[in-house]
């Protein structure tokens, strides 16, 4: 891992979301919990209907009427979230947690140009442009968004009040939504900003998202399954992307997805998700070589691997349970080939075996 | 070994039209001339990414749409020639669509959906004898009697797509066309289906045609395999020699492009750039060029044909050494043989 000393930025804290559906109360996450530290990079694993999207929308307060938070904590900067008002949500989102689905075309308005949807993005903080062009005015040469980014360029506010006009602003922010869509390898800009998002490609779309969701600097970005209705070949554009934006931008990510393997070449460490709750977590190397919950090492044995093939997959008997009528206890126990009769009664919590390795699971070896 | 299916230079091509009196103003070439011909007993993988024509290519295959040119041969059999009656044919081969959600009629329950087979293809009559092939059906799948009287919303995505293949085995097929078999199914899931596809092959000396768009799956399942871009094969050959030593440029691409469940392996980054055109705008030449780091005007100009090289065959006019990396300005370009 990069990061020596841990400082955590968002924690989740036995987070219990249930939501009432005409065919009865579905119970989505059962018991959360979840540290996301600075800088790292966190993959959260599992299959459908395991949570992980209720858990990516709870952290964003972006859950639908029907969801009700029946208890936990979602810290973030030592406040709770679940305590703010929707306003006080509306400008974190704007602000700190920026988040990019999996279908970018639902996300991005049909009838408005990327210029106008990207450049609102900045005219948010119109302070921030002003001060922009005033130093552009003062300093000569022009501000690029790597340069707010880095903090190489600081803007101070100035003392006499100059005028800025309105076009200059426009300008500002447009030159700002040009750097932006170069930062995420966006060939042409100038010409992407004219178009409306059915004239771009689905890997176009997602940049465009990522781009959006980056350009105000947040300091935790939800991908949540970001490469998963786009193809093999700008999958890898994508991730490669991500990996090199990692450096220059100073967030933490929770990386959402299905495949196991996406996680294990981005993430620093890997959330296992089951039944809504979480089941494993570890660093990535130690969560392949050295896991320890059956239904992670099951999930290992089930995905085929071009690398190192095997004659027969192993299966896991049974399917992903109904979140209506949950198993009692630990969720996995009906498919558990080490269940024992503890493991239908009451729920595992998860527990810290090494120093970095938790374990939601009574019948391992400590 | 003999082959089971031979495709000829087949064309898939669909009009779009415009305008008030519909005239056709271009062609989404969604298959367009592919050639390759399926060995009895063997599982023949086909991949591309989305949009390169693959389930098209099923759909042709399985005549359900009508081809623009080509021929298709199943078994000798000609199936584009009128006579050779395809629904007759559908006997001997059967596909398998991607998703069980809709591929099962909501409204009938199992039973009586494979009854109505039976009795389409005169397979079995008399009550005792369609339950009896039915439960006998089942259990090949891995379901029991108690699943025979429930509708298809009663079972999981895994479950259905056991249904729909019991389905597909009521005629005993020879030849089984699986379109994406398991993209709808969980990863816990979709390892049991993936066996029981090869059980079921090995017990019914199947011939499979795998589609999928995911790698890794038609690693684990194929026994040849065959990459599909823009309505073309580009490149065909034993899985190992496909996943292991790839030979045209996209196919190099598209296996380093796989994500790797181990952290340990740290692959180099090749990436390819760009986007897969549309079909309805291909480019002339090799179709692969405007992505192609090695790109000549030769490749601009002229489409290079599918050629064989002891067994393996590809479309691509130079012969091209992928080790040197793509970084590396010296890139060693010996002409092909043409065969």
């Amino acid at each position: 891992m990069q990061v020596k000393e841990k400082e955590v930025v968002l924690e989740v804290k036995d987070l219990k979301v249930f939501f009432h559906t005409y065919r009865g109360k579905v119970e989505a996450l059962n018991g959360v919990e979840l540290s996301l530290y600075k800088r790292e990079v966190l993959g959260l694993v599992g299959e459908s209907g395991c949570g992980k999207s209720v858990t990516a929308l709870t952290i964003l307060g972006l859950l639908p009427e029907n969801a009700y938070v029946i208890s936990g904590e979602i810290f973030f900067r030592g406040e709770d979230l679940l305590k703010k008002s929707k306003e006080e949500m509306r400008l974190l989102r704007a602000d700190e947690i920026a988040a990019v689905f999996q279908d970018p075309m639902t996300y991005l308005n049909p009838v408005l140009t990327m210029e106008t949807q990207l450049k609102e993005v900045f005219m948010l903080d119109t302070n921030l442009l002003r001060k922009a062009v005033v130093w552009q005015k003062n300093h000569g040469g022009k501000i690029a968004f790597d340069d707010l980014l880095s903090g190489k360029v600081k803007i101070r506010d100035n003392s006499t009040n100059p005028k800025v006009s309105k076009s200059e602003i426009n300008e500002m922010a447009k030159s700002l939504c040009i750097d932006i869509l170069r930062l995420v390898k966006m060939p042409d800009p100038e010409r992407i900003l004219r178009q409306y998002a059915f004239e771009l490609s689905g890997g176009m779309r997602q940049r465009a998202m990522i781009a959006m969701a980056l350009a105000r600097r947040p300091s935790v970005f939800i991908a949540d399954e970001i490469t998963t209705a786009v193809d093999v070949t700008i999958q890898a554009q994508i991730l490669n992307l991500m990996r090199e934006l990692r450096d220059k931008i100073d967030a933490s990510t929770l990386l959402i997805t299905h495949d196991l393997s996406v996680a294990a070449e981005n993430a620093d460490r890997i959330a296992v998700m089951y039944g809504g709750n979480v089941v494993e977590v570890a660093p990535t190397v130690e969560i392949f070589k050295n896991h320890l919950h059956p239904y992670t090492s099951m999930l290992m044995k089930a995905i085929p691997d071009v690398k190192n093939p095997s004659e027969r997959l192993e299966s896991i008997p049974g399917t992903v349970p109904e979140m209506i009528n949950p198993p009692s206890g630990c969720r996995f126990h009906p498919r558990c080939p080490i269940a024992t009769d503890k493991c239908a009664m009451e729920k595992p919590q998860l527990r810290r075996i090494t120093e970095n390795h938790e374990v939601a699971c009574y019948n391992v070896a400590v | 070994m003999k082959d089971i299916l031979v495709v000829e230079d087949l064309k898939t091509w669909f009009p779009i039209k415009s305008g008030i009196i519909q005239r056709t103003v271009g062609y989404v070439r969604a298959v367009d001339g592919v050639s390759f011909g399926v060995r009895r007993g063997e599982t023949f993988g086909l991949v591309g990414e989305s949009g390169s024509g693959k389930t098209t290519l099923a759909r042709t295959i399985m005549r359900l749409v009508k081809p623009t040119a080509g021929k298709i041969f199943f078994d000798g059999v000609d199936l584009t020639e009128r006579k050779s009656k395809p629904a007759k044919l559908r006997r001997r081969m059967q596909i398998i669509f991607q998703d069980p959600y809709a591929s099962l009629d909501p409204r009938q329950i199992v039973y009586s959906m494979l009854k109505e087979t039976m009795k389409i293809h005169r397979i079995a009559s008399g009550r005792s004898d369609v339950h009896k092939k039915a439960l006998e059906l089942l259990e090949n799948v891995g379901l029991s009697e108690e699943h025979l009287y429930r509708f298809p919303h009663e079972f999981s995505g895994g479950q259905r797509q056991r249904i729909a293949v019991a389905r597909a085995l009521i005629v005993n097929p020879e030849f089984l066309i699986l379109d994406e078999p398991t993209s709808f199914l969980d990863v816990s899931v979709q390892a049991s289906v993936l066996n029981l596809l090869n059980d079921l092959q090995k017990a019914f000396a199947l011939t499979y045609l795998f589609i999928s768009h995911n790698l890794a799956v038609v690693h684990h399942m194929s026994d040849r395999v065959a990459v599909m871009y823009l309505g073309k094969l580009v490149e065909m050959a034993d899985r190992d020699a496909i996943y292991n030593s790839p030979r045209h440029p996209y196919t190099f691409y598209l296996m380093a492009a796989i994500p790797v469940p181990n952290p340990e392996i740290k692959k180099e980054e090749v990436l390819l750039t760009g986007d897969v055109p549309s079909p309805v705008n291909i480019p002339p030449g090799c179709r692969f060029h405007p992505r192609c780091p090695y790109a000549t005007g030769r490749c601009e100009q002229e489409e290079p044909p599918l050629v064989e090289n002891d067994g393996h065959w590809v479309a691509c006019h130079y012969d091209i050494d992928f080790n040197g990396g793509v970084r590396s300005s010296r890139i060693k370009r010996r002409k092909r043989r043409r065969v």
